[in-house]
């Protein structure tokens, strides 16, 4: 057996189990915390593109359109944290805590210093390939922990450590996204090309796609917005796995996993005991 | 001045003294000190020394906050005009699909 499979902890497909489930019994407000930061830059991010690509006057004002991506960037990535504090307090079964204006702050300071460094560093890791696995770790452990009220200094520090954890794992997971991510976005796009056929064919309502036939799909614009739906399908897993590894990574230490444990089975015997 | 063994706790009566405290001078049990720059406080003077620290570096804190937050936005703003320049780039026979249309053309 290899020491890294030794180590205390979740097993990749408990976690994924584990997250699906957390995602599937949430509440809608959990999900509308996602939605409130995610589709704002989606819509922008797609509107960019467009402009960007097709728009007469784009060259004029790119670097306003620039100042506000990066805005929509920050509230995302501000919303992100909420989602991911959320989740937490739905595993640990306790009351997640009250938004304060310092803890907003200290938020909002986070995300907006430390995050829009993963923008370039993300994909340079990717290029270079070996230490991906860990910078992506990293700038999610930053978006998983972001509502915690700590410095910056000690949040990148809890950051780097829990990403280094079980880094195994983490390859694995990524390798297990990565193909799950293909594949809905193999399904986006076929969804995306056959609709409009089948709104035709059942309801006889004829689109600018159907008129268009397969020219339609051969843009840029096309792509991005599949690649942007597969992201909103996507994301909120990913920052569930994430969040869920910290939260093992920290229950070695705190033992915060077994009083979790212990709550959800109080939880469960009351009501027996009652009845 | 009488030893440390002799002392009782000034929060805990019952519990005798563990620790004296270097800032105030009073008697404390273990229970009752936490360690902080490698000396052991009491909790009062503890409170007084972070908040006095806290006080020191509060503007220099604020004025890193604000470069750093600056930083950041400048950061994911430089990101998202590289990607508006690259799509400039990129031939408009690309985004519109007019290139794919006459490469399907040519096979057909």
């Amino acid at each position: 057996m290899k020491p890294s499979s030794r180590e205390p902890g979740e097993g990749l497909f408990d976690l994924i189990e584990e997250a699906v489930h957390l995602l599937r019994c949430a509440p809608l407000s959990l999900h509308a915390a996602y939605a409130v930061g995610a589709l704002p830059f989606v819509l922008a991010f797609l509107y960019f593109w467009a402009d960007m690509s097709r728009g007469a006057f784009a060259r004029e004002h790119a670097a306003f359109g620039a100042v506000g991506m990066g805005l929509l960037f920050w509230w995302m990535k501000c919303w992100q944290a909420v989602f991911a504090a959320a989740v937490r307090a739905q595993i640990t079964g306790r009351a997640a805590a009250p938004w304060t204006l310092r803890r907003a702050g200290h938020l909002a300071l986070t995300q907006l210093a430390l995050q829009p460094s993963g923008l370039f560093a993300v994909p340079l890791a990717m290029v270079t390939i070996f230490p991906f696995a860990w910078v992506y770790g990293f700038y999610q452990n930053l978006t998983a922990a972001g509502a915690d009220p700590v410095g910056l200094g000690p949040a990148c520090k809890t950051a780097a450590a829990q990403a280094g954890h079980r880094l195994g794992q983490s390859w694995l997971m990524l390798g297990v996204l990565s193909l799950f991510t293909l594949l809905v976005w193999l399904n986006t796009i076929s969804a995306m090309a056959i609709l409009p056929s089948l709104l035709k064919t059942l309801l006889g309502i004829d689109t600018a796609f159907t008129r268009s036939g397969i020219h339609s799909i051969f843009n840029t614009t096309y792509f991005a917005c599949s690649f942007a739906l597969t992201y909103l399908f996507v994301d909120p897993l990913a920052k569930t796995l994430y969040v869920l590894r910290c939260f093992y990574a920290q229950s070695i230490h705190s033992g915060d996993d077994l009083q979790a444990d212990l709550a959800r089975l109080r939880s469960r015997a009351l009501p027996a005991a009652n009845s | 001045m009488p030893s440390l063994a002799q002392q009782h706790c000034l929060n805990h009566p019952a519990r005798e003294a563990a620790v004296q405290c270097p800032q105030c001078r009073h008697f404390f049990c273990r229970e009752c000190v936490t360690e902080h720059d490698d000396r052991l406080l009491c909790a009062v003077c503890l409170r007084k020394e972070s908040r006095q620290t806290g006080a020191r570096r509060r503007p220099f804190r604020a004025l890193a906050r604000a470069v750093l937050a600056m930083g950041g936005l400048l950061t994911a703003t430089l990101f998202f005009y590289g990607i508006a320049q690259a799509l400039l780039l990129i031939p408009a026979a690309w985004h519109d699909g007019t290139l794919w249309k006459s490469f399907w053309s040519s096979v057909q």
